[in-house]
């Protein structure tokens, strides 16, 4: 079988391009981040990244609004576009022979966007349907709550918006944003797939190389704010969100708390799941991972019960969440170790999957992890190391959230500092 | 890539799409047992079961099966639907000799009284859960009332009072039934060790109970129109679902058929996109197509803010209405193929995918079609075949539901 390779290469403009070739597949994906996130608007214009991202996919360069979305559909792409904490990113997947017309479309979208006045309403009519639409998602609005609570106003902001400032903003506001940070210098581009890598190198540095534009500011990040929150809703079932705080990826002792996590509520023989559901039949969906961003990070878990289960469901999840501080055990250890190894493979069977992960290993780490770096990672992870580490950092729920038709008692413990 | 299919003396039929360039082995077991086999007082029968086949077995309680299955990494689910169960788990390679093991013992559950109780309050919450989220509600009210008397129509979660009064004994019927060998198939998909498969296979299901199962009756589906409306007082949009007739899973129509939804109304680039999407008067405009065997319906969907419901549903006739007199053109077609058709392929790269199409289409047909055979399928349609198509299946008779807020029982009246 022919083998896969990885490749790097950075422009001079400050554009780190990553590749990993898969020649056994027939299509190619890239992901394309650039460094306008939620996270970076002004005080007041939540809404302000996701209306430049829509706006940006309505005509640019030779294109206008219609003409792109019929150019990329005529090359059979699948594409998205994603807001983020930190970045607005695009990615698109194609069959092989049609993934150098694929990237030319986006080094326009990305320099070269009309930003035309007139589809700025449309534009705006969209990002607000989108919101109005998930407030009839309560387990999304009840883990949105939990967000802005945990993360504070820059961070744990919404990355789709807010409907309460997105009439506010202006054109002004839009075009600004997009000129300030759709930007080479913090630009990753990662491709993925069966693509032919110096020829793809020469066509990105065709597309791209003469843009120039300097790096985007740093964030100033206000602290959150921790506690009980409950939103009245006259649903039937009552939806429980709780943080705790954690190790953001990237750092040291990452890896020991996200196994600890995997034991507590990834899957169904995770603790939640048993307790919750399996013995006490109190819910449909019960979860629990780790939520992270550059420096700060949290443990969440969800809930959604019927009304008058709700109290049970939260009181047994605390328990399991203190539970934790006993550790885990070798079973449970081995159970994440091959959940991460088949994620690792998987990856390998999906170059829209790997190109993701390729750019945000790059963003989170500086580097891309190899499988054999991940491989021995998870070699070096043992019980003892686990539960050391847990018996010394006990995890504390700092945030609650419920939607519901009631608030919930706090059981002791919970959101005190 | 070699496929191969065998039946074993039991009558369960094996399917394998063995691909070395794979990374994993997907399995699953496909049953014919869907919410239209089901009489009315075991109305959710299948889907209950489905859950219960992951509550224990004579060599395993539940938590040893979840416990196995995460040991395993498996990403491991099941779904029923109107016609068929599917339980199927991917898993790496090393592991597929335990994920067939596994995955044939859950296939014959014990169904003790203490487990079914516990998943009986696990499906009502499942029930009320959905009840929560307009539009899912609507589904299968729109179902029920399109179907009306036949097997379709019949809700693949059951109902609180069905599912409430089903009892340990109905559903070990049932299953004896259902789950003959002979009406199931195991596909496996992906990096297949196929004689180590086939040996395992046999030897794990030797001992399953055959039973006689009557053909499923093929009755016709005659589609009931009307108007309805639901009323979700927490709902903040408007919501619209419309089921008219579409092709079913036989019909050699049915890739032009897909195609014509998608350039009317797949959900980036087609017309109903462009009027209503791009200009952000909806949040969704789009049309699906579901094929059974005994028929088929396009199912719309819209949802928009309250008011702007009247102008969504009034552009969304009149688009409708157009769409038989100005066909559709040849760019259209061409569009929706080059989408159709890349979709296929990379959806196929994932041994997950593969299995799924395997086992479908052999459940189905008993036939099994490659990627490269059904992208010339959908190659060959022509422009013709989509006039053809539009007027088989005229979208003059269909069921429309409206979901809302209280005030959504004024709508039809006014609009419809």
């Amino acid at each position: 079988m022919r083998e896969s390779q990885q490749f790097k290469h950075v422009l001079s403009n400050g554009i780190v391009v990553l590749g990993e070739t898969m020649p056994w597949l027939r299509t190619a994906a890239f992901s394309l981040q650039l460094r306008a996130g939620s996270a970076y608007q002004p005080v007041g214009q939540n809404g302000l990244a996701a209306l430049t991202c829509e706006m940006s996919e309505r005509g640019c360069g030779e294109y206008g609004n219609r003409e792109f979305l019929e150019a990329t559909e005529l090359l059979g792409a699948h594409t998205s576009n994603h807001v983020a904490t930190y970045h607005i990113g695009y990615s698109g997947s194609c069959l092989s022979e049609n993934f150098g017309p694929l990237l030319a479309l986006y080094a326009q979208l990305s320099r070269a966007a009309h930003l035309q006045a007139n589809e700025l309403e449309p534009a705006r009519l969209v990002c607000q349907q989108e919101l109005h639409s998930q407030e009839d998602d309560l387990p999304q609005q009840t883990l949105r709550l939990l967000r802005q609570q945990y993360f504070g106003p820059t961070l744990g902001q919404w990355p789709d918006g807010d409907l309460a400032e997105l009439p506010g903003i202006t054109y002004d506001a839009v075009s600004d944003y997009y000129h300030r940070h759709y930007r080479p210098a913090d630009m990753i581009l990662s491709l993925a797939g069966n693509f032919d890598w110096s020829a793809t190198v020469e066509r990105i540095e065709a597309l791209w190389g003469d843009w120039r534009g300097g790096e985007t500011s740093p964030l100033a990040t206000p602290p959150a704010e921790v506690g009980y929150q409950h939103l009245d809703e006259s649903s039937q079932q009552t939806h429980i969100a709780l943080a705790a705080p954690s190790v953001p990826f990237g750092q040291d002792d990452y890896f020991l708390i996200r196994c600890a996590v995997g034991a507590l509520g990834d899957g169904m023989s995770s603790r939640l799941f048993q307790e919750v559901r399996e013995k006490r039949g109190l819910c449909y969906s019960v979860f629990a991972g780790i939520h992270s961003l550059q420096d700060s990070a949290c443990i969440t878990s969800y809930a959604g019960t019927t009304a008058a289960r709700a109290q049970e469901t939260l009181d047994t999840m605390v328990v399991e969440f203190s539970r934790l501080r006993e550790g885990i055990t070798e079973e449970e250890l081995q159970r994440i170790k091959t959940q991460v190894r088949t994620g690792l493979m998987a990856q390998q069977e999906s170059c829209r999957s790997r190109a993701g992960a390729m750019a945000s290993d790059w963003f989170y780490l500086g580097r891309v992890r190899t499988r054999e770096e991940i491989n021995a990672e998870l070699n070096r992870l043992t019980v003892p190391r686990v539960n050391q580490y847990l018996a010394d950092h006990p995890i504390r729920i700092t945030s609650l959230v419920t939607v519901g038709p009631a608030p919930l008692e706090l059981p002791d413990g919970v959101c005190q500092l | 890539m070699a496929f191969a299919n065998y039946k074993l003396n039991n009558g369960l039929e094996v399917v394998v799409d063995d691909n070395p360039h794979c990374q994993l082995t997907a399995v699953g077991y496909f049953v014919r047992a869907g919410a239209v086999d089901e009489p009315a007082e075991l109305s959710g029968v299948s889907h209950f079961l489905e859950h219960m086949c992951f509550k224990g077995t004579p060599h395993r309680t539940a938590l040893e099966i979840n416990q196995q299955l995460d040991d395993l990494g498996a990403n491991c689910n099941a779904r029923t639907g109107e016609e068929s169960t599917v339980y199927h788990a991917t898993v790496l390679p090393e592991f597929q000799g335990a994920i067939v093991e596994l995955l044939s013992d859950m296939m014959q559950p014990t169904l003790s009284a203490e487990d079914f109780v516990t998943e009986q309050q696990v499906i009502l919450e499942e029930i009320a859960m959905y009840r929560d989220q307009p539009p899912y509600g609507g589904h299968e009210q729109i179902m029920t009332s399109y179907f009306a008397n036949h097997p379709l129509g019949q809700p693949v979660l059951g109902t609180e009072q069905s599912v409430s009064e089903m009892t340990p004994t109905g559903m070990a019927a049932y299953h004896r039934q259902r789950y003959s060998p002979s009406n199931m198939v195991l596909a496996a998909a992906g990096r297949v060790d196929v004689p180590q498969l086939l040996e395992d296979v046999e030897r794990l299901t030797k001992h399953w109970p055959e039973a006689t199962l009557p053909p499923r009756p093929r009755t016709t589906v005659q589609g009931q129109s009307g108007r309805q409306t639901l009323v979700v007082p927490q709902a903040n949009q408007h919501y619209v679902l419309q089921l008219s007739p579409g092709p079913s899973l036989h019909d050699p129509d049915r890739y032009a058929a897909r195609l014509a939804a998608m350039i009317f109304g797949d959900d980036t680039g087609s017309r109903l996109f462009w009027e209503l999407i791009d200009t952000g008067l909806a949040d969704v405009a789009a049309v699906g197509h579901y094929e059974y065997e005994s028929g088929g319906v396009l199912m719309s969907m819209l949802a928009t803010r309250p008011e702007d419901a009247e102008e969504v549903w009034e552009t969304f006739e009149r688009l409708e209405c157009e769409f038989s007199g100005n066909l559709p053109t040849e760019r259209e077609l061409q569009l929706a193929q080059a989408k159709s058709i890349a979709a296929l392929c990379s959806a196929n790269e994932l041994s997950e995918n593969r299995m799924f199409d395997l086992g479908s289409q052999w459940s189905t047909y008993g036939e099994f079609k490659s990627v490269d055979e059904v992208v010339d399928l959908y190659r060959r349609v022509t422009l013709a075949d989509i006039r053809r198509v539009i007027e088989r299946f005229p979208t003059t008779h269909k069921q429309v539901l409206w979901i809302g807020p209280d005030g959504v029982a004024d709508r039809p009246n006014q609009s419809m």
